[in-house]
């Protein structure tokens, strides 16, 4: 009994710290600089598609040639997990750089449609964002060699040499950096930055007349939470053991974290932390009563998102700001 | 006997040449994207569903899909207004209609759910196009839509020049300086809301007399309905009209020429269409082609 609760908190604290990763993105990009992004999804599934290519680069490396793909995913990944067991430096570098070409692709990506993006604003951003998120989730679900259609990929185990402590070190690695990612753009929020991104957000032209390049800055905030967000696309697939495109759709990836933002509260961090905690366990709690109500005609899970949009509505109405709404900075003299 | 393709095309443009009318008027009279509107007008498709469960003629559905969809529209204007009235942005309004899209999505869920444990069928994807009549080998729901369609460009124009469409109409100017002249604001933009709402619901209601639906359908919609709006002009009616006929056709006809061109493989690309146009429209015509021809004018 003991065993099977400790897996539930480390499932929920697994959820949790993936998805603050979104939610910090938001932050620093709605938050904080008044970038409207609906398309989160975007980055995430560029990371998962990356990592369907290079999780099996260690293919390579061993001098096997099969279509991981395609038709040989399932003898791949057997091949691997076999090799995998005995062997804990190749798949750890296979991550390693999986994560920094992911990171160099997001960046660039993030720069290039950051940039081209400039000229729209608000609902309009958006919705752009949205579209581009929509037609990269399309094309993955139908072109197979990009990360294996409807299908999906399925990965191997890359911790399979530690035996039963691979998914706690699975867990650990999501944790970790994702606890990174937080206190990295915490640091940012309280920054002299951080306080001219605020600026940006309520008067852009303000900002512009004390010589700030606020396009440039718009940018570079867009390329650098694109990193993280592709980022946490690797991190979903290195949980879940697979990359299926479909679960890089708009409700799970971008709804979801628009909802734990607004609740926890707009521009504060604490608040995005708080959002996520009360969304994740409320989340999990309908996933696992899934197992409990099967004497109902109606599946269950389809309560997730009237919750997602009830839950909306009802902190837009009554707590607008959020719970932990965003305090005034207060200076150091 | 025409081309089914034809077909499909003149049913897709016409359906969402109505559903891109009602976008682009409740974006100039709130000045917020409904992102709800396309779930709240596919949502209708049920109400379709349900009528040939029971053994009615589907086209039932249509009267009852506009009361539906033009309830849910209402209700939905006014929570807006509420939300409004609390001094929330333009963003927040949006992400609020994703919140209302998101609730009516699980609920077409759960209904579909309990029509298939009715019913004892499959209902997450459905097409009724064998249940529709048939006039001189052609669908009836060309025939309907064809109808509605030509009624309702009619009555627009009509409605447009009683003092209600005047009201409307200074509304989308100036709402505070219509209010200054005792126009009752709200009251207006409220029965635009429910009669737009209905209209919707209905080209929504004759979907699935031709082609497939299912619960994603509405929010799936979302980013075509947009490219058309976009594409004829987000504060142009004249302009969505035209961008959802355009739209229309061309995710039909478009896509059979590519078909010929690159092979059939092109073909399960077809949603990616309006997302394309919509982002190339949004990057480099932002004002779209109404926007663009009333700036050459100089309007």
């Amino acid at each position: 009994m003991a065993l099977i609760i400790l897996d539930i908190i480390l499932d929920v604290m697994t959820f949790f710290f993936m998805y603050l990763i979104f939610t910090s993105c938001l932050n620093l990009q709605q938050g904080m600089t008044g970038l409207t992004n609906l398309g989160l999804h975007f980055f995430a599934a560029i990371g998962a598609y990356i990592f369907a290519h290079t999780a099996f680069l260690a293919l390579r490396i061993y001098g096997i040639e099969l279509d991981y793909i395609g038709v040989d995913n399932n003898e791949a990944v057997f091949v691997l997990n076999k090799l995998f067991s005995t062997d804990l430096l190749t798949p750890i570098f296979t991550l390693f750089l999986t994560i920094i070409l992911v990171m160099m692709t997001c960046a660039f990506l993030g720069y290039i449609f950051g940039r081209i993006s400039l000229r729209l604003s608000g609902a309009y951003l958006g919705i752009f964002w949205l579209c581009l998120a929509d037609s990269i989730e399309h094309i993955g679900m139908q072109y197979r060699p990009l990360a294996g259609g409807n299908q999906g990929v399925l990965l191997p185990d890359f911790f399979k040499a530690l035996n039963d402590y691979s998914l706690l070190i699975q867990k650990i690695i999501v944790i970790l950096i994702s606890i990174i990612t937080f206190a990295l753009f915490k640091k940012i929020s309280e920054s002299p930055f951080g306080r001219l991104l605020k600026t940006i957000r309520e008067n852009e032209i303000v900002s512009q007349s004390i010589g700030k390049n606020t396009n440039e800055i718009k940018v570079k905030i867009i390329t650098f939470s694109s990193i993280f967000l592709g980022v946490a696309g690797v991190l979903v697939c290195l949980r879940t053991r697979g990359i299926f495109a479909e679960s890089f759709n708009r409700i799970d990836v971008s709804f979801w974290p628009w909802l734990m933002f607004i609740l926890g509260g707009s521009g504060n961090l604490l608040g995005s932390l708080l959002g996520t905690l009360i969304c994740v366990v409320i989340r999990r709690i309908v996933l696992y009563s899934k197992f409990y109500l099967t004497f109902l005609p109606v599946d269950i899970i389809w309560i997730e998102p009237i919750l997602l949009g009830v839950t909306l509505c009802i902190t837009l109405l009554i707590k607008p700001r959020g719970i932990l709404p965003e305090k005034p900075h207060k200076l150091k003299y | 006997m025409i081309d089914p393709l034809i077909i499909s095309a003149i049913a897709n443009s016409l359906i969402m040449g109505l559903v891109a009318l009602g976008f682009t008027l409740q974006y100039v009279t709130l000045r917020v994207p409904n992102l709800a509107h396309t779930t709240i007008c596919f949502s209708s498709a049920y109400i379709t569903l349900t009528f040939w469960l029971l053994g009615y003629n589907p086209y039932f559905g249509v009267f009852i899909g506009f009361l539906e969809s033009s309830i849910l529209t209402y209700l939905l204007y006014n929570f807006l207004n509420m939300l409004k009235a609390r001094g929330l942005d333009d963003v927040s309004l949006m992400i609020s209609t994703i919140g209302i899209s998101m609730i009516i999505y699980g609920f077409a869920n759960i209904y579909l759910d309990y029509l298939a444990y009715v019913f004892k069928t499959y209902t997450r994807t459905f097409t009724l196009a064998n249940a529709d009549f048939k006039l001189l080998g052609i669908p009836g729901v060309i025939y309907i839509s064809l109808i509605l369609f030509v009624f309702f460009l009619l009555f627009f124009n009509w409605l447009l020049s009683t003092k209600f469409g005047i009201q409307l109409r200074a509304i989308v100017e100036k709402p505070s300086l219509a209010e200054v002249h005792g126009v009752d604001v709200k009251r207006v933009v409220g029965i635009a809301w429910f009669i737009i709402g209905g209209i919707g619901g209905i080209a929504g209601s004759l979907w699935p007399l031709w082609f497939q639906c299912d619960p994603w359908l509405g929010p799936l919609m979302l980013t075509s309905i947009f490219a058309a709006c976009a594409l004829g002009g987000i504060k142009s009616i004249l302009g969505s009209l035209f961008g959802g006929i355009f739209i229309g056709v061309s995710q039909v006809i478009l896509l059979s020429v590519l078909s010929d061109l690159v092979g059939t493989w092109i073909i399960s690309f077809k949603t990616l269409i309006p997302l394309i146009i919509a982002s190339l429209v949004l990057l480099f015509l932002p004002e779209g082609i109404m926007g663009k021809i009333q700036k050459y004018r100089g309007g």
